[in-house]
């Protein structure tokens, strides 16, 4: 029995399964407060108190949210297809949560030798704090993170409710656009440190200087992606309030639209540790011997998660003052950023990265000339190009009263009017053109 | 004379049944959407049905009726003075211009004078009016193109605006002040009032200002999604009969404090030579989406130099004019000093008694801060109108939504929608 264990039960099993309980257990519930915060935040930033009823400064109120939200009527709309609209939120859940297993939380544990009853010794050595030690652990986070939208365009899809249909096309054209320019942003930083571990991404930070000191524009970039791959302000078209209700969730009602806000925030939570990951040495911080990848004290890996997730709660508190600052972009601008903007300056990035490595002129400081130099190139190039009117132009449109086709009749006055005993239709039905 | 509805077959139609939507070139890969009436951007109940080409409006058809609550025909049920309380819930974005455009009508018709006092503080009242409805109109509109942030921004001055018309009226949001020849009350402090305008003015407002105009106005994303959005030429809003801050985007120099002034706007309003107040009227040209939102931040900007004229200037004497005339609630020392005027004050105020109004129809409009608010009056000498007819901004500038939208895209309609700044239930009545 003990042989038997102990030949699967190393070190670095016990540290995951550890790891993976709390850090589900700690992030779903810091899920059900982040809605708080982001609550006291706008509260704070438009002068009103937010909520204070439920418990001191409204700490019971997510327990009160998530107990109204489960006693509410699970309702499902004539005509939705019921397997893909239960479906959709597991798909857009399961993927952030899948998301935070990679991510290196604690650095290396140089882990004692234990010695368990009824299983024996346990040898010590250095384990990753993490859920899994994937050694292609960012190529594994691009390709989860991006499942998420298939919840969002299935439960569009599924709701049978046309407002809910354009929530679920306008999430499946910005993954689309944003996907590119997110992958292309995290090849330029893969280009420069040579690795797709997470572990050796830190240590190479931690060695080298922060990513963002190297790849700032690379680190915007991302940032900006992974708001609209979130579907946060100013790109949350998918769910747009004040233009499709309620966008893909419309529809949703009880857990169910529990599972796509825990979702929201589960994403925030797995992009902004990404994002420390990638460009701001996740956690390492300069002048703090613990934080260096040498020290593997159980003491440093604590201090090493607290420090890990203090900075994905700075990166989430700042992605919420973006929310509640700015307007919404509308969806054909997004993709217009996408397309004309993000995409060429991330393939720029890349070819110029790959000259850098190939000249090996990786030293930060010279990453950051060659950054400015794009910056540069871009300002300078940017008032040459031809600039289009199309974004805001009235188009002409077959049937329209208003905008019609060049040279269409349009013909007015005859909405609604009754028809008298003749059967024509009265009122003016004049043909008038309109161009 | 009772007036009757008389039933018409012009307007004998079914809304849901017509074939209107079938009244175009099928193209067969339309769909129809219905926008509203119960929707977070028609913030009262509108509703467009919309023929969209992927996200793009291809037909809009408004239909309305939605907060039809029958205001107009309660106008020849009450009387002069108690249907103050109804016009109030017209526009209850800026109720006391209401109250103040009802009452000159009426005054008008009567051909009732009012006291120097009573124009100043009515004109100081309705340019604060016209700053509360521009203000909730620029918030709304940031809150619509998802700016929640800058709607707030918006409506913490206007609880200031609340303050003044609960300190002058003892209600906070329909004050119903205005009475025949006067308001319903003199200033309960004359220092006091002029303390909170000037609070208001110098110290709330411009911080609200600075912070829209920098979250709002001069924000890219905003710029980009107003910019070229429901274009109005000139000869188009005229041809509209656009009024108001619609109108003045369009290039269209139309205002009716200028055009067909009344109170403190026209010259010798005090009997005595006093100059009309000094402001200018700002015209833009585009005639977009931002435009309008530029001429009403603007438009605030002139209200308060206004009040900033007045607020010093409050003359002494009456609020309430004094006429024999039997349309006029005499002061409250003539109440109890005269026989006279308590039995003017009991014909006026006992329900079996009441007016002597004189038979007269008549038209008087004031200048709001949504565009031309007229009230149409046909006294018939009985102590209620025979009929009172509106003329609301917001169903005439209503129009022209369909005009406004179709060949753009779904996303600004609720960017027009902001701009017009619908009222339903001054559109409905």
């Amino acid at each position: 029995m003990s042989e038997f264990l102990s030949s699967f039960l190393t070190g670095q099993l016990i540290v995951s399964v550890t790891v993976i309980l709390v850090i589900l257990h700690v992030n779903l519930i810091g899920v059900a407060y982040l809605i708080l915060l982001e609550r006291k935040l706008s509260a704070w930033i438009q002068d009103r108190v937010g909520p204070n009823r439920c418990g001191k400064w409204g700490l019971l109120q997510p327990l009160a949210d998530g107990l109204k939200l489960l006693l509410k009527e699970d309702y499902k709309p004539k005509g939705a297809d019921f397997f893909l609209f239960t479906l959709a939120p597991m798909l857009i859940i399961i993927p952030a949560l899948i998301g935070w297993v990679v991510i290196p939380w604690g650095g290396v544990w140089d882990m004692p030798e234990i010695t368990l009853p009824l299983v024996g010794t346990i040898a010590g050595g250095p384990v990753t704090v993490a859920g899994a030690d994937v050694n292609v652990g960012v190529i594994f986070l691009i390709a989860v993170a991006s499942l998420g939208v298939y919840g969002v365009t299935l439960g569009g899809w599924a709701s049978n409710n046309k407002y809910s249909f354009f929530g679920g096309l306008r999430a499946t054209a910005g993954m689309i656009s944003y996907e590119i320019p997110l992958s292309a942003s995290i090849l330029a930083v893969l280009l420069l440190s040579g690795a797709v571990q997470p572990q050796r991404l830190i240590e190479q930070q931690v060695a080298g200087g922060w990513y963002v000191l190297s790849q700032p524009l690379a680190a915007i970039l991302f940032f900006v992606c992974i708001l609209a791959e979130a579907n946060r302000a100013p790109f949350d078209n998918a769910e747009a309030e004040q233009e499709l209700v309620g966008g893909y969730h419309t529809e949703y009602s009880s857990m169910r639209f529990g599972m796509f806000l825990l979702a929201e925030y589960a994403h925030l939570i797995t992009s902004s540790a990404f994002l420390m990951l990638l460009f701001f040495g996740g956690y390492h911080l300069p002048l703090i011997p613990w934080l260096s990848p040498e020290a593997t004290g159980i003491g440093a890996a604590l201090l090493k998660v607290t420090v890990f997730f203090g900075k994905v709660l700075l990166t989430i508190a700042f992605m919420m003052l973006v929310r509640w600052t700015i307007p919404r972009v509308r969806w054909d601008q997004v993709m217009k950023l996408a397309w004309n903007a993000l995409i060429p300056l991330s393939i720029a990035l890349i070819v110029l990265t790959a000259v850098m490595v190939f000249m090996e002129w990786t030293a930060w400081w010279q990453m950051l000339a060659m950054n400015a130099v794009v910056l540069g190139v871009v300002f300078a190039i940017q008032p040459l190009l031809p600039k289009s009117d199309l974004q805001n132009r009235r188009v002409p449109m077959a049937g329209s009263r208003f905008s019609p086709l060049p040279g269409e009749v349009v013909r007015t006055g005859a909405m609604g009017a009754a028809k008298d005993e003749s059967g024509v239709a009265r009122g003016s039905r004049g043909v008038v053109s309109m161009s | 004379m009772p007036y009757t509805l008389k039933p018409s077959n012009a307007f004998d139609i079914d809304i849901e049944t017509t074939e209107y939507l079938k009244d175009h070139v099928d193209t067969g890969d339309r769909w129809v959407l219905n926008f509203g009436p119960q929707h977070p951007a028609t913030h009262t109940t509108l509703r467009l049905i919309l023929e969209l080409d992927g996200e793009r409006v291809a037909r809009c058809t408004p239909h309305i009726g939605y907060l039809h609550s029958g205001f107009e025909k309660l106008g020849e049920h009450l009387d002069y003075n108690q249907y103050v309380t109804i016009v109030s819930r017209m526009n209850y974005l800026s109720p006391i211009a209401n109250d103040i455009c009802w009452h000159h009508a009426v005054e008008k018709v009567f051909g009732v004078g009012l006291t120097p006092r009573c124009i100043v503080v009515r004109t100081i009242m309705a340019e604060i009016a016209r700053i509360q409805d521009h203000l909730l109109c620029v918030g709304a509109a940031a809150l619509d193109l998802g700016a929640i942030t800058g709607f707030l921004y918006s409506f913490n001055p206007r609880e200031k605006i609340y303050d003044i018309c609960d300190f002058i009226s003892g209600q906070r949001f329909h004050p119903d002040w205005t009475r025949v020849g006067g308001a319903m009350a003199d200033l309960p402090d004359e220092e006091v009032f002029r303390r909170m305008v000037k609070d208001f003015i110098h110290n709330d407002l411009p911080h609200a200002l600075k912070d829209l105009e920098g979250l709002v106005l001069r924000n890219k994303i905003f710029y980009d999604r107003t910019v070229g959005i429901g274009v109005m030429t000139r000869e188009e809003a005229i041809g509209w009969s656009l009024s108001g801050p619609l109108a003045r985007a369009s290039g269209v120099r139309r205002d009716l404090r200028k055009d067909e002034p009344y109170l403190c706007y026209a010259d010798n309003w005090d009997g005595q030579g006093a100059e009309a107040v000094q402001f200018k009227v700002p015209v833009a040209e585009a005639g977009d989406v931002y435009a309008r939102f530029q001429v009403r931040i603007e438009e605030i900007r002139q209200a308060v130099g206004i009040i900033e004229q007045l607020i010093d200037r409050i003359p002494g004497g009456p609020m309430n004019v004094f006429t024999d005339s039997k349309t006029t609630k005499p002061p409250k020392s003539e109440v109890y000093g005269s026989i006279e005027g308590l039995i003017q004050h009991f014909e006026l105020i006992m329900t079996n008694r009441g007016w002597e109004a004189p038979i007269a129809e008549g038209y008087g409009a004031n200048e709001t801060a949504n565009g031309e608010l007229g009230y149409y009056v046909v006294a018939d000498g009985s102590p209620r109108a025979w009929r009172v007819k509106t003329r609301p901004p917001s169903f005439i500038n209503y129009a022209v939504v369909s005009k406004m939208l179709e060949g753009h895209m779904l996303p600004d309609v609720v960017a027009v929608l902001g701009s017009i700044n619908i009222v339903a239930a001054e559109l409905d009545r």
